[in-house]
């Protein structure tokens, strides 16, 4: 068994309830080859940083499941399949990252937002203090 | 981002795995035109800058990057 994640971006405009009766049938597959899912999470709506099949934001899905590698074509031909399905991607997990608070955003499923990274604020503005350094030398 | 470090970020900050869904991590690594900055110009350890570009991969191909920053037409 391996642990993978995989990251799905529907076309924009679906209520969680649907996209969720989607999860369901394709997990359903997985689950039929002997794949547990862990976790999924529903990022939700958000800007895509360049246009695909001329959609400009995407319903963005995360999920877990640790699989034996048999059933991922399988699982993979019955994504291509979905012409609502703008893009996928299976990766290896590598251990549980929390979510980053910038995907987060006008999430319509149940955000699980917390408040974590303070301590990554912090350092933005350090880096901003440098740039403003910088700037000044320059001139 | 000018600012020359000696020390990699994110060995200071402990981080074990460069997260490739994070766009606010992952933009201050790419240029103005959305290119992979070089080690040279932001201090990352190697170890650390293959895991940075294999994220920024995975996160161009999920649209949370752009491939090209700043050029319309």
């Amino acid at each position: 068994m391996r642990d993978y994640e995989i990251v799905y971006i529907f076309k924009s405009g679906f209520t969680p309830e649907e996209i969720e009766s989607k999860l369901e049938r394709y997990h359903g597959v997985l689950s039929d080859g002997g794949a547990e899912m862990t976790a999924v999470e529903q990022w939700g709506k958000r800007q895509l940083a360049y246009p695909i099949r001329k959609e400009t934001s995407g319903y963005y899905v995360v999920a877990r499941f640790s699989s034996e590698p048999d059933p991922l074509p399988e699982f993979e031909r019955i994504l291509t399949l979905d012409e609502e399905l703008l893009r996928y991607l299976v990766v290896l997990s590598e251990g549980e990252l929390p979510t980053p608070p910038t995907m987060l955003v006008e999430s319509a499923g149940p955000a699980p937002v917390e408040d974590v990274e303070d301590d990554d604020k912090d350092e933005d503005e350090d880096d901003e203090d440098h740039e403003d350094e910088d700037d000044d030398e320059e001139a | 981002m000018s600012a020359f470090r000696k020390v990699c970020r994110f060995c200071e900050g402990k981080i074990a795995l460069v997260d490739y869904r994070d766009e606010h991590l992952l933009s201050r690594y790419i240029s103005d035109r959305g290119k992979i900055l070089p080690r040279r110009a932001t201090g990352t350890c190697a170890h650390h800058q293959r895991q940075l570009a294999t994220a920024i991969k995975r996160a161009r191909y999920l649209a949370i990057l752009p491939y090209i920053k700043g050029y319309h037409g």
